[in-house]
């Protein structure tokens, strides 16, 4: 399908003029970044098009940078250049696996890592990475600026904190611990294509060869778009780290996650996933996190 | 619900005011008559067959308004030969057998367009970086083997020649 008539297009180029779009036109106006959902959903009419707020050239927004040890990570950042950074690459591989593993390359090439965590599809890849990161958002509104938790910004499934009058600025990520390593790993009927299952485990390593501390976040749950895996984080944390302990998650793991069915796969397919693919991200991670940095 | 908007596609400035929700595609098929970028799957962002390279990178063109587009550089498969010389990637498609029907092409070389500014001839790598490109006729072995030869014979340029091959 075609959209519909698009009554009011904005193209800012400061983030004040955006802000002030925003604030003004509200929940009439849908933000315009990669447009790689927000398109589709025009043409599918799924929602209306009164106006777009076309944050493209608000190049204050496409900037990363370090603050205060961790990494901002500007809202029109680009999953390619997001994929391709070392500094990420070294620092916060989950995120930099979700990534790569999101859409095609065409699409990577214009799609915002911001904009899949604000779409909040269940099957997104970017943010059960972000969460097991313990990354954060950075809010714009009328009120000002505000923080917040990942896992408080995503309620459900395509249902965010987000004011109708605020935007994302960036999503932040805190300096990881030494001895820290993380991965997002992703099952799909094809490459890159929605997540069936998806795991991002980002751990560090403490004495003794135990792993000190460990977050682990499921996607492609119709429950919640961040399924965080607390009884296996339980069962790892603390835990010498050896064969043993994976083999045992093998069996145990998959017990402990809802699973549904759906037309890519059944609950019991999925639970057969979240056995191979537990001990799978928690192995990689382990052994990213001996290169320190993570 | 109109804007004015000048875009430069493949080195030619086009000034033309259009519809806020015309989409790049059909700003480059109707508004400009350049038929050569193709529309596979109904506009849904899936076939890849629109592929244009935008600022120097591929997309959907189908996945783009046209007002997004003003003042930007697009490249089109009528802007990649030069004059009656065809590009290396162009050449190796023919040498290759690298269409049947042909209708995926463009969308085929301007991905790969993009991925051979920095030429590597890996053939996984190659399939990585085509997989948002759907062809129904070839099965890819023959796409992928003319990807590898461009990249092998652009490889080999002194970098000043490939470079003219890569305007945007």
């Amino acid at each position: 399908m075609y959209p519909e008539p698009i009554e009011q297009y904005f193209q800012p180029t400061t983030l004040a003029a955006a802000l002030q779009l925003v604030a003004t036109h509200g929940s009439a106006a849908h933000i315009l970044a990669g447009g790689q959902s927000l398109v589709p959903a025009l043409k599918a009419r799924a929602v209306p098009a009164r106006a777009l707020i076309d944050i493209n050239r608000v190049t204050e927004l496409a900037t990363l940078t370090t603050r205060a040890g961790g990494l901002w990570l500007g809202a029109l950042l680009r999953l390619t250049a997001v994929a391709r950074d070392p500094l990420i690459g070294r620092t916060a591989s989950a995120l930099a696996d979700a990534a790569a593993a999101l859409g095609d390359r065409q699409v990577r090439n214009r799609a915002t890592l911001v904009g899949s965590i604000v779409w909040a599809m269940h099957w997104g890849d970017i943010a059960p990475a972000a969460a097991a990161l313990d990354a954060r958002l950075c809010l714009a509104g009328p009120a000002g600026r505000r923080e917040v938790g990942i896992e408080s910004f995503v309620v459900g499934p395509q249902l965010t904190v987000l004011g109708a009058q605020e935007m994302v600025l960036a999503l932040l990520l805190p300096a990881p611990p030494p001895h820290t390593g993380s991965c997002y790993l992703k099952h799909g009927r094809v490459v890159q294509d929605r997540a069936t299952l998806g795991i991002a485990v980002c751990l560090t390593r403490g004495p003794e060869g135990r792993c000190a501390e460990v977050r682990i976040a499921l996607g492609g749950l119709a429950q919640h778009p961040i399924c965080r895996a607390t009884q296996i984080e339980e069962r790892v944390r603390g835990q010498i780290f050896n064969a043993a302990l994976l083999e045992d998650l093998k069996h145990w793991a998959s017990t402990t996650i809802t699973t549904h069915t759906d037309e890519l796969a059944s609950a019991a397919y999925r639970r057969q996933l979240i056995g191979v693919y537990v001990p799978r991200a928690l192995e990689l991670a382990w052994q990213r996190s001996a290169e320190s940095g993570r | 619900m109109n804007r004015a908007i000048t875009v430069r596609v493949n080195g030619t400035l086009h000034h033309e005011t259009v519809d806020h929700r015309l989409l790049l595609s059909d700003f480059l098929r109707e508004t400009l008559g350049l038929t050569g970028t193709h529309v596979g799957c109904g506009y849904e962002g899936r076939c890849g067959v629109c592929t244009v390279v935008y600022e120097g990178v591929a997309i959907k063109s189908c996945l783009m308004l046209a007002v997004q587009a003003d003042g930007a550089a697009v490249l089109s498969v009528e802007g990649l030969a030069r004059g009656e010389e065809l590009h290396p990637l162009q050449r190796a498609m023919h040498d290759c057998h690298g269409l049947q029907c042909g209708f995926c092409t463009p969308g085929f070389l301007l991905t790969m367009y993009e991925f051979l500014k920095t030429p590597v001839s890996d053939p996984n790598t190659i399939r990585a970086a085509m997989n948002g490109v759907l062809c129904r006729c070839t099965g890819y072995v023959h796409i992928v083997a003319a990807v590898e030869q461009a990249a092998r014979e652009l490889a080999q340029m002194d970098p000043d020649e490939r470079a003219r091959w890569f305007p945007l």
